[in-house]
């Protein structure tokens, strides 16, 4: 298959659907700073402040140049966050084209189980790393620089402050509940590479995750997201999230019975691609900025 | 948007993976139907690429050497460097902490278009050719090679503020930098 170009990934980006319906639900973390935007010359106009066409013209032609070349990084930020992201998989998407809803089929419930705590520790830790990976890919500083990372983290807004206030609300609170924190940490610190190369994304991401055997690895793997712990901390003080908080602001988008919450994280898991869908557009609106100033 | 209904979800899921399963059971070719892919193919990404470091262009200086010749943070100004990739390196700009814009610098060893504009100017600051690009930019060519621009993010930050910036440059410097 044909590698798309970036216009392309902007361009079919969903302008509606479940993932956006959620990530709108946690605007307020971030109020009114994230705006799906969906279309690449609409992206141009919005990050230079410009609209006359010539001049997004260029800026579009020399982003297009740049994102060409591998070894400028933006493809692999790209890859990166849908490796980790692989969520949408048919499963999800057929589950969502589906609307059949007799109750003859409530037997097959049976079959659903939510995502084992540990799976779901590694999934998240993976998608803190992958955060740490691709902000270094898109900005051009080295892959182990969590300390680079962690001063920009700080000052994330728009597309990737909402990514990362999801990944803590739909990858952390939801699914293994208010004390994630501590007890991914505590996991990622007992665990084996041997079981960390048990996980398809790390098989896949492992070539881009700095350490020379799986050990070390594993341990970058625990220092970022021990590194990141403290801010994470600070976004569920700072807006008081709990599950029921992040619950009631997405309850317009999924009609959920509480003693079912368990499987919430499974079914946004599977039905959502918000580390993707966002990625994208940190991705381009970065290219975008350098673009514009290389013309 | 309608709500999700989150049972009729749980059905529906359970008839997926039950389609699902199911196909993975029968041998390929017996059904005659394609294989469901595991990623739609509207969200597909690219292959993984080469595990390789960037390979530098030839001609271009490493961006890393361009940091020095930015202006440093000075009073309520701060300078954050945000991208740094080969032959080009950009700051962000701030004032008591709020995005006034951007500073870069980028060699036009490897492209060559934009020196072009700098050629339909006349006018000059501190000596070198100086060209506003568009609402937001200014930009000045020093050692007709080395692309120094001064973005506005915020209305307050003027075109004259812009070139107050592009002064802060250590543009002699910059000028006498070789690869």
């Amino acid at each position: 298959m044909a590698k798309k170009v970036i216009t392309e990934l902007v361009d079919e980006l969903d302008p509606g659907g479940l993932t956006v319906g959620i990530l709108r639900g946690l605007d307020f973390v971030a109020p009114g700073e994230w705006v799906n935007i969906t279309n690449f010359d609409r992206m141009i106009s919005t990050v230079t402040g410009e609209s006359d066409e010539d001049l997004i013209e260029q800026v579009r032609d020399r982003a297009l140049e740049l994102y060409k070349d591998e070894s400028e990084g933006y493809q692999r930020a790209i890859w990166m966050y849908q490796t980790v992201d692989n969520a949408a998989s048919a499963l999800g998407t057929a589950a969502m084209a589906n609307k059949i809803g007799q109750d003859t089929f409530l037997s097959f419930l049976s079959n659903v189980t939510p995502k084992p705590e540990k799976a779901q520790s590694i999934d998240l830790a993976l998608k803190v790393v992958v955060e740490i990976l691709a902000f270094c890919q898109v900005n051009g500083i080295p892959g182990d620089s969590i300390g680079d990372f962690l001063k920009a983290l700080g000052e994330y807004g728009g597309e990737a402050k909402i990514r990362m206030a999801a990944l803590v609300c739909l990858d952390g609170l939801i699914p293994l509940g208010p004390n994630f924190i501590k007890g991914v940490g505590s996991f990622l610190s007992e665990m084996s590479p041997k079981q960390l190369e048990e996980n398809q994304a790390f098989r896949s991401l492992k070539n881009f995750i700095p350490g020379g055997d799986p050990t070390e690895k594993l341990e970058f793997v625990g220092r970022g997201f021990s590194s990141v712990s403290g801010w994470m901390n600070n976004l569920i003080d700072s807006e008081g999230l709990t599950q029921r908080k992040v619950m009631d602001n997405i309850h317009g988008f999924i009609e959920i019975a509480d003693d079912k919450l368990d499987y919430v994280g499974a079914f946004l898991d599977m039905s959502t691609n918000y580390y993707y869908h966002t990625g994208v557009q940190t991705t381009a609106k970065r290219l975008i900025d350098r673009a514009f100033a290389e013309i | 948007m309608k709500p999700l209904n989150f049972s009729r979800f749980l059905i529906a899921l359970s008839l997926s993976l039950t389609l699902v399963l199911g196909g993975c059971a029968q041998p390929p070719g017996e059904t005659g139907a394609e294989p469901i892919p595991a990623v739609p193919a509207e969200v597909s990404a690219p292959e993984a690429p080469a595990e390789v470091e960037a390979i530098a262009q030839e001609e271009s200086v490493k961006g890393g050497s361009l940091n020095t010749f930015f202006p440093g943070s000075e009073g309520d100004f701060e300078r954050v460097f945000v991208q740094e990739k080969t032959g080009f390196s950009q700051a962000k700009l701030k004032e008591n902490g709020e995005e006034l814009g951007l500073l870069s610098i980028n060699d036009l060893a490897n492209n060559p278009k934009a020196i072009e504009k700098f050629k339909r100017s006349d006018k000059e600051l501190m000596g070198y050719p100086l060209v506003t690009v568009g609402k937001t930019q200014t930009a000045l060519l020093v050692g007709d090679r080395y692309q120094v621009k001064v973005k506005s993010n915020s209305e307050a930050f003027t075109p004259e503020d812009r070139e107050v910036w592009l002064q802060k440059f250590n543009l002699t410097g910059l000028e006498s930098l070789e690869n």
